[in-house]
């Protein structure tokens, strides 16, 4: 007698337990094709003096490949706590597949044991994607467009709107300068006698300055260069002044002046040439020769008041 | 300054007639080997005379080498040649002092330098250790050895060669160094006759050879005579213009050009303009000096004397388009 009893408050808190916590592992199909989810829901109810270890759904479940896992939920009915948790599972293999038994653990606040309840195995059936080899193959299909993020349209705005915005602002500031009031050029004095007439009156002056009578050849045939140098700058609008007697004899090469001026200039620049560098002192005969060929090349080559006036 | 009369310059042309005569013997006995090249040989002769030594730049195959080596023959003057490489020593050069265990003691063995004319072969190949030892030679016109200074002979005359293409791996000449080259020439290639003419005479089969038609001491004289040619103050006035437009361009109303140069010619570049003018005008047989002398060697004397900004190197100005246009705006006497 004195043992029955003993096992009777043995078995006792077990059989608390066991009615206070039930777990269990529901499918919505226990029949897909291969690759085709199914919607898994787990379930604890135990008491609310007890705390629950979720199971981790990897390591619980090994045949079957978890696509989402969603929110759990945990009701409280009265003395007892509700808890679902929902998964999107599928399979890859074909057959007769079993869900593993799922392992909950329960505990109570404070006490170091921990019981395990475990779910019911489930049978799933996974078939092949039925295929009609009657019919032709088909062609692979082409990559789906996937639909233009604002990131990846940003390009086709910004750089037209920017390239509006550079145009703009070009032409603001070419208005901006065309308004600005332009410097006026400086008056350029232009002589208003003919660079014969002026080149005629130099001469005359020199003649009459009576230099190289005095000795003083070298101002005299320096000043007979620069006023025919100073006429041809004018009349044929050629550098003289910047030019050596030679490159000037290579310039009027190209000038229409008949070929007795040209060797008359040149008489009168290679004269004044030696006067000038090697301090030759010429002839009194060349002297006043000079300042007739010079007036000669001038009256040869002057622009016909007749002809400038008709221009 | 000694002022010369009408007469001594009279008298000065006629000698300076006589003692150039050389200048055409000379050009007549290496124009033997040397066609189309005379520009060279006149810059060539005025290195020598007028005691400078020559930068020359031109792609390879232009006759450098056989101008100053038919030079030298046509003075019978020694030759030497030394090819500038990235591996070469100043002792090389210059020459260094020698063991020998005979007599226990050490001897000085010359370098090629000692010659009467050298040709430095692509210069900016060595480093700037060996430009500098050839540059003092040229400079001194002495070299020392261990304790032992040595006089160069002479006539004696550098030209250096550089080569504008392959400019990987060299080490270009300091501005101050280019500075202490009288000229520096460029020369292209020849006209398509006279390439004509050098084909013809490198296929004969009997080649020319230079004979000596000046003596090294004519050569000297001719030297001092250079110094006499009668330069008139107008056209020191125009080499001061010129000079002067490189250093202050805004004056000579070329402002454009200010931005355009780094730095003008220096009093170096008055001098020598001023020698090599006076040097021309002496191959020219003549004893005064004219304004075309000056425009004939005017950028050979400046061209490595201006140095260009990169403003005007990414516009692709030259130096020489920088003195082209100061050419075009200084006054001619």
């Amino acid at each position: 007698m004195k043992q029955w009893w003993f096992i009777v408050l043995l078995w006792w808190p077990i059989s608390l337990w066991s009615q206070t916590v039930e777990v269990s592992a529901t499918l919505d199909t226990n029949h897909i094709r291969i690759g085709e989810p199914i919607h898994l829901t787990l379930q604890a109810v135990y008491d609310t003096s007890l705390q629950v270890e979720w199971p981790l759904f990897d390591q619980a479940v090994q045949s079957f490949p978890l696509i989402e896992t969603y929110d759990r939920e945990k009701l409280t009915e009265g003395p007892q706590h509700i808890e679902r948790g929902s998964y999107d599972i599928t399979a890859f293999d074909t057959g007769f597949i079993v869900l593993e038994p799922i392992a909950f653990g329960f505990y109570r606040e404070g006490e170091p044991t921990t019981d395990t309840f475990l779910t019911e195995p489930l049978l799933v059936q996974v078939d092949f994607v039925e295929v009609d080899t009657t019919q032709p193959y088909k062609p692979i299909k082409g990559p789906i467009d996937a639909p233009m993020t604002w990131r990846e349209w940003l390009p086709y705005v910004a750089i037209p709107l920017m390239l509006v915005v550079l145009g703009l602002i070009i032409w603001y500031l070419y208005k901006k300068q065309k308004e600005k009031p332009q410097p006026t050029p400086e008056p350029i004095d232009l002589p208003t006698e003919p660079a014969h007439v002026i080149a005629l009156r130099e001469l005359e002056a020199l003649e009459r300055a009576e230099l190289w009578q005095a000795g003083d050849y070298k101002e005299y045939h320096d000043r007979v260069s620069d006023i025919l140098r100073g006429y041809i700058e004018r009349r044929f609008h050629i550098e003289a002044l910047e030019s050596t007697t030679e490159e000037l004899m290579v310039t009027f090469n190209k000038v229409p002046v008949p070929r007795l001026q040209v060797e008359q200039l040149r008489e009168v620049l290679t004269i004044a040439d030696l006067a000038k560098f090697a301090k030759v002192e010429p002839l009194p005969e060349e002297n006043a020769k000079s300042l007739s060929l010079a007036r000669d090349f001038i009256a040869a080559t002057k622009v016909d008041e007749k002809e400038e006036g008709a221009a | 300054m000694e002022t010369l009369s009408a007469t001594d310059i009279q008298q000065l042309n006629e000698r300076i007639k006589q003692e150039s005569a050389f200048i055409d013997l000379l050009n007549l006995e290496i124009g033997k080997k040397i066609v189309g090249q005379q520009y060279m040989l006149e810059r060539l002769l005025i290195g020598l005379l007028a005691q400078g030594h020559i930068l020359l730049e031109g792609v390879p195959g232009l006759a450098k080498t056989l101008a100053i080596k038919s030079l030298a023959s046509a003075v019978n003057a020694k030759f030497s040649r030394i090819q500038f490489t990235p591996d070469l020593l100043p002792a090389d050069v210059v020459g260094t002092m020698i063991y020998s265990p005979a007599d226990n003691s050490f001897q000085v063995k010359k370098g090629p330098v000692f010659a009467n004319f050298i040709l430095a072969d692509e210069i900016n190949r060595a480093p700037a250790k060996v430009q500098s030892a050839l540059l003092e030679a040229m400079q001194e016109r002495q070299v020392t050895i261990g304790d032992q200074s040595f006089s160069l002979e002479e006539p004696f005359l550098v030209l250096a060669t550089q080569n504008p293409i392959e400019q990987e791996g060299t080490y270009p000449l300091p501005e101050a160094q280019v500075d202490r080259f009288m000229l520096k020439v460029v020369i292209t290639y020849p006209e398509r006759e006279d390439e004509r003419q050098i084909i013809r005479q490198n296929l004969q089969t009997t080649q020319e050879t230079i004979q000596q038609v000046v003596k090294p001491e004519e050569v000297l004289k001719a030297r001092n005579t250079v110094r006499d040619v009668y330069m008139d103050e107008k056209i020191e006035n125009y080499i001061l213009d010129i000079v002067m437009a490189t250093r202050q361009p805004e004056r000579f109303q070329l402002n454009d050009l200010k931005p355009l140069i780094a730095y003008g010619g220096s009093p170096r570049a008055s001098i020598n303009l001023a020698m090599a003018a006076k040097t021309y005008a002496f191959v020219k047989h003549r004893g005064y000096v004219i304004p075309e002398d000056i425009r004939a060697i005017c950028y050979d004397v400046m061209r490595h004397r201006v140095g260009i900004t990169y403003e005007a190197e990414a516009e692709n100005i030259t130096a020489e388009d920088i003195i082209t246009e100061i050419l075009n705006k200084v006054e001619v006497p």
